[in-house]
């Protein structure tokens, strides 16, 4: 059975997408199928991290949207894109595919004005699953709540709620918890990122847990490599040593075990 | 609204004024929890429902009529046994001036 997980955080900037692309990989490394879907149709960006551009996809979700091509047809397979610091693939046993969204700005005003049926977004969801063999969907939402922010939440298996040490963050957070246990959500886990080295590992987990009565399933301190990289890769396989390199593989394989 | 359940099926057209998931927000937590469950199974027939939600059959179908009624689910008869499905569009049409959209097309 499938697990379908959203990444969400309430606020733009707190490294969603990075960590989306990050742990995926990480999870398909040990040997599954694993979907990303770029749900941030106002300002995809995900497939930067796969080294991706507008030319090299035909097909993208707003196609399957507008049903002009199936789900499966905006499928890419990534695992090959997905490359170490010297530029060679990387040895992924598992395979990533990759749903990019619109980089068109005709095809992004499009959905914003006409919208788009949810349940056909589910359906496209639920195809990816039995057509591509995937035992895991990461949805990558837009930050904050919107509508198709909603639907991801509610149709979730797990939801990842990732937030910097900011009060801003804190707050939004407390209201994403609030939306997730009125959606029924069945797990959630906070995933804190972009933490100044000053904040000791464990005071900072136990204060989020305390404040929010949610698992902590990560942190991540901010650094030079990360800033350095600038979207230009999966950072665990350019940096695979790296302290945030081995948070991201705790962080994989807490999700398969909870699956198992 | 009739019920389905005594062979008179309900329209199975999509009313006007589709719901968004914003509205599903502030549905009341039975019904709310309901649509939940719906959105995650993409539909239900009625005797799967009623297992599910362990609510006796009388007050599961008035909960679905009422549901239809307000627009958040369809009743799709073209299934065998037919199903309720969840009725949810991604957004309302925003009011932004049409020049402002031409512009970015």
């Amino acid at each position: 059975m499938a697990q379908v997980i959203s990444i969400h955080s309430f606020r733009g900037g707190t490294g969603k997408s990075n960590l989306t692309a990050n742990i995926a990989t990480a999870v398909a490394s040990h040997g599954k199928r694993v979907a990303i879907v770029d749900t941030d149709i106002q300002s995809p960006g995900i497939h930067v991290l796969f080294g991706l551009d507008e030319e090299d996809f035909t097909h993208s979700l707003n196609d399957y949207l507008w049903d002009k091509c199936s789900a499966k047809d905006a499928a890419y397979d990534v695992t090959a894109h997905a490359t170490t610091a010297s530029g060679t693939s990387a040895d992924i046993s598992g395979t990533v595919y990759l749903v990019p969204s619109s980089l068109k700005v005709g095809e992004i005003a499009k959905i914003l004005r006409e919208g788009y049926d949810v349940g056909l977004l589910n359906d496209g969801f639920h195809d990816l699953i039995d057509q591509l063999n995937l035992d895991y969907l990461f949805i990558d939402t837009h930050p904050g709540l919107n509508e198709e922010t909603l639907l991801s939440i509610a149709i979730s298996d797990r939801m990842v709620i990732i937030l910097r040490p900011d009060r801003q963050d804190f707050l939004g957070t407390a209201v994403t918890l609030e939306v997730a246990q009125k959606l029924d959500v069945p797990d959630i886990t906070l995933l804190v990122n972009k933490a100044p080295d000053i904040y000791p590992r464990e005071t900072l987990i136990d204060k989020v847990q305390t404040q929010y009565g949610v698992p902590v399933g990560g942190l991540f301190y901010e650094n030079d490599e990360m800033l350095q990289l600038a979207s230009g890769g999966i950072f665990w396989l350019h940096h695979p040593d790296h302290a945030f390199s081995q948070e991201v593989h705790i962080v994989a394989r807490q999700l398969i075990a909870a699956e198992s | 609204m009739t019920n389905p359940a005594q062979g008179q099926a309900p329209n199975p057209q999509r009313p006007t004024g589709s719901k968004t998931m914003t509205d599903l927000l502030a549905l009341v937590d039975a019904e709310r929890t309901l649509v939940n469950w719906l959105l995650r199974q993409r539909g239900a027939c009625l005797a799967d429902i009623v297992a599910h939600t362990q609510i006796e059959l009388a007050a599961t179908e008035a909960m679905l009529n009422d549901l239809i009624a307000t627009g958040f689910l369809v009743y799709d008869v073209s299934a065998d046994p037919a199903v309720y499905r969840p009725n949810l569009v991604s957004r309302k049409p925003r009011t932004v001036p049409d020049q402002l959209w031409n512009a970015m097309d």
